[in-house]
């Protein structure tokens, strides 16, 4: 059987979109009152951006909330109750660039990963829906292409919207939970050859303009023997260790638990935390094994482009440039991976 | 201030660097992004800690290259003094433009760096390009500046610019102080929901150098993490208690902010009151006392006498 495609006009999308909204929450791209572009959840169909490249504000937070509950409590004398907060609901994620995609890649690696799975992340997972979106130029800062990662890519979406001509969207429906969203799109019509043929075609054109791929495994084999190299101090000395990076990214996972309480009753709640802050590593005792930005600096690349890839075989960078905009030192991971890369063959005999 | 020598950044920073004069030098570099320059921080030849060897020829030409590579132009955003911290009984040179000189003269006044360690080069400026508003006008903080020539320095890298004359209160933040209770609040709640505590604006504030900030207490904790603007408003409050009296408005944090929290009008509605009540503007005076930091016995206030 052919892949289901449907085309809809981009003056038709707020009545797509609010046919998806029926039923479940909606994360996408949209502006906010400062006219950022940030992935947020739409309370009106009209507000998804699809002007909008990479936002600022990564998808993680449909799987990864900044404040998660795992159960709330109340105590009275002699007595507490615990409750588990509700059930996930179901929810779609729209417009996601394929790097983002993959990101959500990396979120699931790390999540599903026994011996300890992580069940509310899993359970948000299995009620969420991806609906990806090709980008047919290449966005400012993104270097997802080194990374072997092609914008119009549509794997590991559930569905997957292709930018055609005279302003209209190709919906491809790629799996079940895409061929769930039937009600969101049957009033459109199927593709006919041509569009057909144009979405083959834009493929064909994005591939065609592939850059040189990142060494990778070179990075990764380098990483190993710079433990302790002066390029970190050349990396750490600009960084003002703040948490700019890290929360935009859309790979980064790490996390805080805490205790929410107000009188008698209170919450667990997970919230996101940085491997570049001071605290993050902070024992109990007062002592701290990464006791400076340069601790803090490496572990964030080899985390990224070391540690990761040996685990889970694929690096915890997408390539989507948010960090590179967010940093208010301007860092650029580009430049450092290059000569993290180019001191691999410096070094070989 | 008697004239201070003019130079040229890169002929001096070649000649404190080559002969030890100092260890550090702090400028500004192009970086990667257009209208965007990022710190260049360079080592001597002979400073401690570093690969870079004196007469190794491959040191010196790095060295060059580097020196080579500094600017300062109205591109020039981040303030610098931030960085004195991380060079700590280190002789550092650094390029300071006048709102950075400011916070330079509050550490020298909060005994956080030694004068005598320090060649502070100072950079006129006419204002920093705002990069979000490409078009393109300077930042609000640099339009509203008041010392666009550094109060301290050791060279200058130009010819003094000249000083607009500016309001004693703007109208942006006359309209604020005007407005109802309720739309101060919605506009507090509306700038907290956008912030993601990166803490991006405490890490580029120079005068944020606690080693072990209210923020990052953990026994007890005093500021939640959550994403309940509640958290982002203690969180800030507090910041901008301490800021009281030493905020010299450089725009740093505002500047900085990934996701455009607008610190500024609270920052300058701080700075207004501190000049209001004690006619003090933080940074201007190394022998000045400054006002939340000094007890009197003429103080106005009976509980404090």
């Amino acid at each position: 059987m052919t892949k289901e495609i449907r085309i809809i006009p981009l003056t038709d999308m707020p009545a797509f979109v609010g046919a998806l909204m029926q039923g479940r929450k909606v994360l996408a791209p949209t502006r906010n009152d400062d006219g950022l572009c940030v992935f947020a959840w739409l309370s009106a169909p009209e507000q998804a951006d699809w002007t909008c490249g990479i936002p600022r504000v990564p998808p993680k937070q449909a799987l990864l909330p900044r404040t998660e509950v795992f159960f709330r409590y109340h105590r009275e004398k002699g007595k507490e109750t615990v409750s588990p907060p509700p059930p996930p609901e179901p929810q779609a994620v729209l417009g996601l660039h394929p790097c983002d995609v993959q990101a959500v890649k990396v979120l699931d690696a790390v999540f599903s990963a026994e011996p300890s799975p992580d069940q509310p992340y899993l359970e948000r997972r299995a009620v969420t829906t991806l609906i990806g979106r090709g980008f047919s130029e290449d966005e400012p800062l993104v270097f997802c292409r080194e990374l072997g990662i092609d914008p119009m890519d549509n794997r590991d979406c559930d569905a997957f919207l292709v930018p055609l001509a005279a302003n209209r969207m190709a919906l491809e429906i790629l799996t079940d939970k895409g061929a769930a969203l039937k009600p969101a799109y049957e009033r459109f019509p199927p593709a006919g050859a041509e569009d057909r043929a144009a979405i083959a075609e834009a493929r064909k054109l994005s591939q065609a303009r592939s850059t040189p791929p990142l060494d990778m495994a070179a990075i990764q084999r380098n990483l190993e023997t710079i433990f302790n190299s002066d390029l970190w101090n050349r990396i750490h000395e600009p960084c003002v260790g703040c948490g700019a990076c890290a929360f935009l990214c859309p790979t980064c996972h790490c996390f805080d638990i805490q205790e929410e309480t107000r009188g008698l009753d209170g919450a667990r709640v997970r919230v996101w935390d940085t491997c570049q802050f001071d605290l993050f590593t902070r024992h109990a005792s007062g002592h701290n094994p990464r006791t400076s930005q340069k601790e803090r600096s490496r572990q964030r690349i080899m985390h990224k482009f070391s540690y990761g890839v040996d685990r889970f075989h694929i690096p915890f960078c997408v390539g989507c440039g948010r960090c590179i905009a967010a940093c208010p030192a301007h860092n650029d991971v580009r430049q450092i991976l290059k000569e993290i890369q180019d001191l691999a063959k410096a070094e070989k005999p | 201030m008697t004239a201070i020598k003019q130079v040229d950044l890169k002929t001096l920073a070649r000649e404190l660097l080559t002969t030890g004069k100092v260890e550090v030098f702090i400028g500004y570099q192009a970086a990667t992004q257009p209208l965007t320059t990022a710190p260049l921080i360079i080592h001597g030849a002979l400073g401690a800690g570093h690969a870079q060897q004196a007469s190794n020829p491959e040191a010196e030409r790095d060295l060059a290259r580097q020196v080579e590579a500094l600017i300062f132009d109205d591109r020039c955003e981040m303030n610098l003094a931030n960085y004195l911290h991380k060079f700590k009984d280190r002789k550092v040179a650094i390029v300071v433009k006048g709102c950075d000189s400011r916070s330079m003269v509050g550490l020298l006044q909060e005994k956080q760096v030694d004068r005598k360690d320090l060649i502070i080069i100072g950079a006129p400026c006419r204002g920093v390009i705002d990069r979000r508003h490409v078009g393109s006008e300077i930042y609000a903080a640099c339009r509203e500046c008041p010392v666009h020539n550094p109060v301290i320095a050791d060279y200058v890298i130009g010819a003094p610019v000249p000083q607009p004359d500016l309001p004693e209160i703007t109208p942006e933040m006359e309209a604020l102080r005007k407005a109802s209770p309720d739309h101060r609040w919605e506009r507090f709640h509306k700038e907290m929901s956008k912030c993601i505590l990166c803490y991006a604006c405490r890490n580029l504030c120079p005068a944020c150098y606690c080693k072990t900030c209210f923020a990052d207490a953990s026994k007890p904790k005093w500021v939640g993490r959550t994403d309940d603007p509640a958290d982002a408003m203690m969180f800030h409050l507090q910041r901008l208690m301490h800021l009281g009296g030493r905020c010299t408005g450089c725009g740093a944090c505002v500047r900085g902010c990934p996701m455009q929290v607008d610190l500024r009008l609270y920052n300058d509605h701080l700075r207004s009151h501190v000049k209001q009540e004690y006619g003090f503007m933080a940074g201007m005076d190394e022998a000045a006392q400054p006002p939340l930091a000094m007890y009197g016995t003429d103080d106005c206030n009976e509980f404090i006498r």
